[in-house]
């Protein structure tokens, strides 16, 4: 029976799931042991506050490594001699690629779910369940749950569009012999400024001046209550979202594009 | 079946394949001998696309090499090239879903006769065992063109004899061809049927090993020494 496109992308995601099996366990214990140490000390004696700055350091770090994981994902396969299997399998750049940005990701959604949760349930416990829903209470009072909801879709596709430009440096960097690591390296930072420029030239071209910037003003009101209005526009969002899919789109096409005409052994 | 049409490789200046010609036939075990650095690997990772040529053209049943080609394609290269962390059966569960001709009987029964067990992670097992879990992988399959990069090499004179078993085992000649790098003459001169001698990245002597033979009135090693001792032949 010939292999389903489906079956093969699958096979390819669950080698590279369980080639970071150790790692993940590794980040994942860090987690309960980074916030059970600082646990520890705020009962000792830190004051309860703390604990929101101990969960987004652990939660932006488990985030850090996870990317730097994402160079080394590729590059693994060479240091263990796997490419040449990989390079063997019928299967194009497109499907290898597809399946590694979707182990990736289900890092990132795993570890950085753990994260958040252990993080919210002891911020709870020690700053007490009312002040995280007098957050929540804040965010939909004020209609910044559309905002926040936005924001959080533009980072994740955010997200992947680094990881793709990930991909597509550590592809420039292995299509050349010698110092692929340092070209890999500068790939990444021209890519990302190149990016930048792209996404503000379009921002400019596109979008009315007063609709510019994401930008959430605060003042206060007569009642003296906080009053938030917000200048992350739908128009903003839907062309934002568009040109970070376009650029990704186009990345992880290069990316494959580079390792089926380009990467040799 | 394979055809190389003016192919020229080169790593920087390094000429590894020099305008390379020639027609491979179907159906047959191919020895490509020559010393190290002679092009023997960097043909056979060009036949897989893991080498792209500088110029020419490579054709495998009229098709460039691609996506399509390595769908009948078996490489085993030289270096362990399986997931370290895989046990065989996993490394076994991952090649066979890529592969229309993958054929489990077959695994089953070399499983048996490589003497391996499916639990066996790869990291965990000897040189000879890893040589063998490669060719389990490679011959658990009907492919069309099975090609071994130093099948022998770094491995006991007892493991070799079980390779060579294995590569004989179930060869469909006529509808199967094998084509073998090796510097290891005497274990496969039994086996061969047509045989290619590079040299310097060029094509030195070509033929059937038997008219070889007969004509010559030498072994195949004796060939193999006056093509490398001699300029000319």
């Amino acid at each position: 029976m010939k292999p389903s496109n489906g079956n093969t992308l699958f096979s390819l995601y669950k080698k590279d799931l369980l080639s970071v099996k150790f790692e993940s366990l590794m980040i994942l214990a860090t987690i309960f042991l980074g916030h059970l140490y600082f646990s520890y000390k705020i009962l000792t004696g830190w004051p309860e506050p703390t604990i929101l700055g101990v969960t987004s350091t652990i939660f932006f770090i488990v985030m850090f490594v996870i990317f730097i994981g994402t160079f080394t994902s590729v590059s693994r396969e060479w240091s263990n001699n796997t490419i040449y299997l990989v390079m063997s399998l019928p299967v194009s750049g497109k499907k290898i690629f597809l399946s590694k940005l979707l182990a990736v990701m289900t890092q990132l959604v795993i570890l950085g779910g753990a994260s958040i949760l252990v993080g919210s349930l002891l911020s709870s416990y020690f700053l007490g369940a009312d002040i995280i829903a007098q957050v929540f209470g804040f965010f939909s009072t004020h209609q910044l749950l559309k905002v926040l909801v936005m924001g959080i879709i533009l980072l994740f596709f955010g997200i992947i569009q680094i990881i793709l430009v990930a991909f597509f440096s550590t592809m420039v960097g292995r299509a050349f012999k010698k110092f692929s690591w340092l070209i890999t390296f500068f790939t990444f930072i021209f890519t990302n400024i190149f990016i930048g420029k792209i996404n503000e030239f379009l921002l400019k071209a596109l979008i009315a001046p007063v609709d510019r910037h994401l930008s959430i003003i605060g003042s206060t009101n007569f009642d003296g209550q906080f009053l938030v209005e917000s200048g992350l526009t739908t128009q903003f969002f839907l062309l934002q979202l568009t040109i970070i899919l376009l650029i990704s789109t186009g990345l992880f096409f290069l990316t494959a594009m580079i390792y089926d005409k380009k990467i040799e052994l | 079946m394979i055809e190389l049409k003016g192919v020229t490789k080169t790593f920087g200046s390094t000429i590894a394949l020099d305008n390379v010609s020639i027609n491979i036939p179907e159906g047959k075990i191919i020895g490509i001998l020559g010393p190290n650095g002679s092009g023997k690997s960097t043909l056979l990772k060009m036949l897989v696309g893991l080498n792209k040529p500088n110029h020419g053209n490579i054709f495998i049943n009229g098709q460039q090499i691609g996506v399509q080609t390595k769908s009948f394609i078996s490489y085993l290269p030289e270096i362990d090239y399986l997931y370290p962390w895989m046990t065989i059966q996993q490394a076994a569960d991952f090649v066979k879903s890529f592969y229309e001709d993958w054929d489990e009987n077959k695994y089953k029964e070399l499983v048996e006769f490589l003497e391996l067990q499916p639990s066996m992670v790869i990291k965990k097992v000897s040189k000879g065992m890893r040589a063998k879990a490669k060719l389990l992988l490679s011959f658990s399959r009907n492919a069309k063109l099975i090609l071994l990069d130093e099948p022998l090499s770094g491995i006991d004179i007892l493991t070799r004899d079980k390779i060579i078993e294995t590569i004989i085992r179930d060869y469909r000649a006529g509808d199967q061809s094998i084509l073998i790098t090796t510097h290891e003459v005497r274990e496969v001169e039994g086996i061969l049927d047509e045989v290619i001698f590079i040299r310097r990245g060029q094509i030195a002597l070509e033929g059937n090993v038997e008219e070889l033979r007969y004509q010559r009135q030498a072994s195949l090693v004796e060939i193999m020494k006056e093509v490398y001792t001699h300029e000319t032949i």
